[in-house]
């Protein structure tokens, strides 16, 4: 464990993040990006809670993190640094570290995604930015085959494949983050770009996909907290499910997002 | 027209997807760096 991991992990369990003063698990959980620890990597090495007891078996199989997952980490960061940067400094301030590679300062958007869209501001042709995303690479297509219990034949260059189980990720191309319940799409067979269903009914040649944007606003502001993009299909006969492309607001939309998709049992006004 | 459910005072309403463009520009302005613009869901509403 390098030196930043020990000095995190020493504090109490089961999660060193509630327990470490704010300067330090800013400080340290930087020192490890600059290290080279993905943020999943860096909770898992300092997580002692009772996700440990799963079998690795079991967890390599269905891909279990064997703790909570980056984000409760990424989120107690977030809030440290806020802490640190004073209440009057608004939303929650970028977490940044010095890149090694190009010796520029780089803003973790998120604790995963594709290194290429999480990491900003790399220079151009960071070796370091390259190595995170072969990484990357190399983890999906090692790992997201094993979760497919079957393959559709392929569309052209599109193919829908069949998931074992509910994973969480990110689809490259359209930007939503979120569960992929039964299915993941890949093109031309490359597993380091997989997409969400509703990509690939885009890219489907016999699927006609239909687009609605909506705005989400809370009733007492004037200003817009959220985008809803809505796919509706002809492969399916009800209503496509809204998504929201991240843009890092890190709030909770189900219940905006359920209001939209039943209109007659959500809980907003939706106006026409 | 209005449909009105539910305790919770969000409201929904459709725009274009110009609009849809302007706003997602603005709140990736206000929760991240400038770079953000560049993301493929940030910089075109609907994927090419």
């Amino acid at each position: 464990m390098t030196q930043p991991l020990a000095e995190l992990a020493a504090y109490s369990s089961p999660f060193p993040w509630y327990q470490a003063p704010d300067a330090d698990l800013v400080r340290l959980t930087a020192a490890a990006r600059v290290a080279g620890h993905r943020w999943d990597a860096i909770a898992a090495a300092c997580d002692s809670g009772p996700g440990k007891d799963v079998p690795g078996v079991i967890r390599q199989q269905y891909w279990i993190s064997p703790g909570t997952g980056p984000g409760p980490l990424f989120s107690a960061t977030q809030r440290a640094a806020r802490n640190l940067a004073g209440c009057d400094a608004g939303g929650f301030p970028p977490l940044t570290w010095p890149c090694p590679g190009c010796r520029e300062q780089v803003t973790d958007l998120a604790p995963g995604g594709r290194p290429v869209h999480a990491e900003l501001g790399h220079a151009a042709g960071c070796a370091r930015l390259a190595a995170d995303q072969a990484a990357d690479d190399a983890l999906r297509r090692e790992w997201l085959p094993r979760l497919v219990l079957h393959s559709e034949d392929p569309v052209g260059a599109v193919q829908r494949h069949w998931l074992a189980g509910r994973i969480t990720d990110d689809c490259p191309r359209c930007g939503w983050h979120g569960y992929f319940c039964h299915h993941l799409a890949t093109i031309g067979g490359d597993w380091a770009r997989t997409l969400c269903d509703d990509c690939y009914a885009d890219l489907h040649p016999g699927i006609t996909v239909t687009v609605k944007f909506f705005s989400a606003r809370s009733g007492a502001s004037s200003e817009p907290f959220a985008v809803i993009r809505q796919r509706d299909r002809s492969d399916h006969d009800y209503p496509g499910v809204g998504h929201v492309p991240d843009t890092g607001q890190r709030l909770d939309l189900a219940a905006v997002l359920g209001a939209h998709l039943a209109p007659r049992g959500g809980g907003a006004r939706r106006r026409r | 027209m209005e449909e009105a459910h539910g305790g919770a005072d969000e409201d929904i309403a459709e725009i274009s997807r110009a609009e849809a463009e302007q706003i997602t520009a603005g709140l990736a302005a206000r929760h991240w760096p400038p770079e953000a613009a560049r993301l493929p869901w940030v910089a075109a509403a609907y994927p090419q």
